[in-house]
C-alpha cells in the first residue's frame, strides 16, 4: 500500500490534509528540495506539487523520473493557476510528435 | 558512404542479408511509432479533459476554504482539521501498452472526512471540504494517466529516433556498400575475362 503526498505552502495544503494526505509544508527553495527528498523515499504513489514550488525542484523530479514510483504532478495552488500544468503538457505533446498541436486544436474549437 | 569491407562474394551475401533485416526492423519500428501516436493522442484528449476539470474544481475548493477560513478562527479551523480520521491508500497495478509500463492508481479511503464536531466549525468548511474529497479521485486518475503520457511521449520520441537512423542512415549506408562491392566484383570478372581472351590470343599466336 502507498501514500499519498502534497508538496505546498501551508494555505494549500490544509485543505488537503484532513483528507488523510500526507502534506509537506514548504515556505521556501531549502524546505521544497528537502520535501521532495523526503518524499522520494516516503514509500509515496502519488506527491502533488503544487505549480509554484515544482520550478524549484523540478531537477530533483527530474532525476528521479527512472523510477517507477513516485509519480509527481503539478496542482495550481490556492492563488490561482500558473498554466504550469498546460505548459508541461505541451512540452510532452512537442517532445512526441515535435510540432505543438495543442494550440491548433484549441483554435479549431474557438474558431 | 559505406561500410569498409572486402569486397568478397561472402561479404555481398552477409550484407544483402543485413538489408533485408534492416528493412523489415524498420517497418516494423514504423508501425510501432504510428500505434504509439494514435494512443497518444486519444490519451491526450483525456488528460487534458481531466486537467481542465482539476484546476476548476481545485479553484473552487480553494475559494470555499478561503471562506470557511474567513468564518473561522484559525485555532478552530486547526483544531478541526488537525487530526484526519480519514485514511487514504493507494493500490498501484502496472499497464502496459506498446511496451511502455505505466503505472494504475486505486484509491482505497477509510473513514470520513469530517474528523470534527457540528459546533465550533462552520458550514463553509464541511463544503470545501466535501468539493476536496469528490475531487481526491480525479486528481489521482490525472496523475495516473499524465505520466503514462509522459512516458509514451518518451517511447514515441525514442521510436521515432530509431525509425529515422535506420531510414537516413543504415539502410543507405549497406545499399551503397552492396551497390559498391558488386560493381567491383563485376570489374573483376570482366578483368578476368579479357585476360583470358589476351592469353589465348598470345597462345594462338604461337
Amino acid at each position: 500500500m502507498h501514500k499519498i503526498g502534497l508538496i505546498g505552502d501551508s494555505d494549500t495544503i490544509r485543505g488537503f490534509s484532513a483528507l488523510g494526505l500526507a502534506t509537506f509544508e514548504v515556505m521556501d527553495r531549502d524546505g521544497a528540495v528537502a520535501a521532495v527528498q523526503a518524499a522520494l523515499k516516503g514509500g509515496f504513489a502519488v506527491v502533488f506539487v503544487t505549480e509554484r514550488i515544482y520550478p524549484q525542484v523540478e531537477y530533483l523530479i527530474r532525476a528521479a523520473r527512472e523510477n517507477a514510483l513516485p509519480v509527481f504532478t503539478v496542482i495550481p495552488d490556492n492563488q490561482g493557476s500558473t498554466g504550469l500544468g498546460q505548459t508541461r503538457l505541451r512540452k510532452m505533446v512537442e517532445r512526441a510528435i515535435g510540432v505543438d498541436i495543442l494550440f491548433k486544436e484549441e483554435g479549431k474549437t474557438n474558431g | 558512404m559505406n561500410i569498409r569491407v572486402n569486397p568478397t562474394r561472402m561479404e555481398l551475401l552477409r550484407l544483402k542479408k543485413r538489408v533485408r533485416v534492416a528493412k523489415r526492423g524498420h517497418k516494423l519500428l514504423k508501425d510501432k511509432r504510428d500505434e504509439l501516436m494514435k494512443s497518444f493522442m486519444s490519451l491526450l484528449r483525456d488528460v487534458k479533459r481531466l486537467r481542465l476539470t482539476v484546476e476548476q474544481e481545485l479553484r473552487l475548493g480553494y475559494q470555499s476554504f478561503l471562506i470557511a477560513r474567513a468564518v473561522m478562527t484559525p485555532e478552530m479551523l486547526d483544531e478541526a482539521i488537525i487530526f484526519p480520521k480519514q485514511r487514504v491508500e493507494l493500490e498501484v497495478t502496472e499497464k502496459r501498452m506498446m511496451s511502455v509500463t505505466a503505472p494504475v492508481f486505486c484509491l482505497r479511503q477509510e473513514g470520513d472526512v469530517y474528523a470534527y464536531g457540528m459546533a465550533g466549525t462552520s458550514g463553509e468548511l464541511d463544503m470545501a471540504l466535501g468539493v476536496f474529497a469528490q475531487l481526491l479521485p480525479t486528481l489521482i486518475e490525472l496523475a495516473g494517466i499524465e505520466r503514462a503520457l509522459e512516458l509514451l511521449a518518451e517511447e514515441i520520441e525514442r521510436t521515432r529516433r530509431r525509425v529515422n537512423a535506420l531510414e537516413y542512415v543504415l539502410i543507405p549506408m549497406l545499399e551503397d556498400t552492396v551497390k559498391s562491392i558488386s560493381m567491383k566484383l563485376s570489374e573483376q570478372e570482366r578483368g578476368a575475362i579479357s585476360r583470358l581472351m589476351k592469353i589465348k590470343d598470345v597462345v594462338r599466336a604461337k
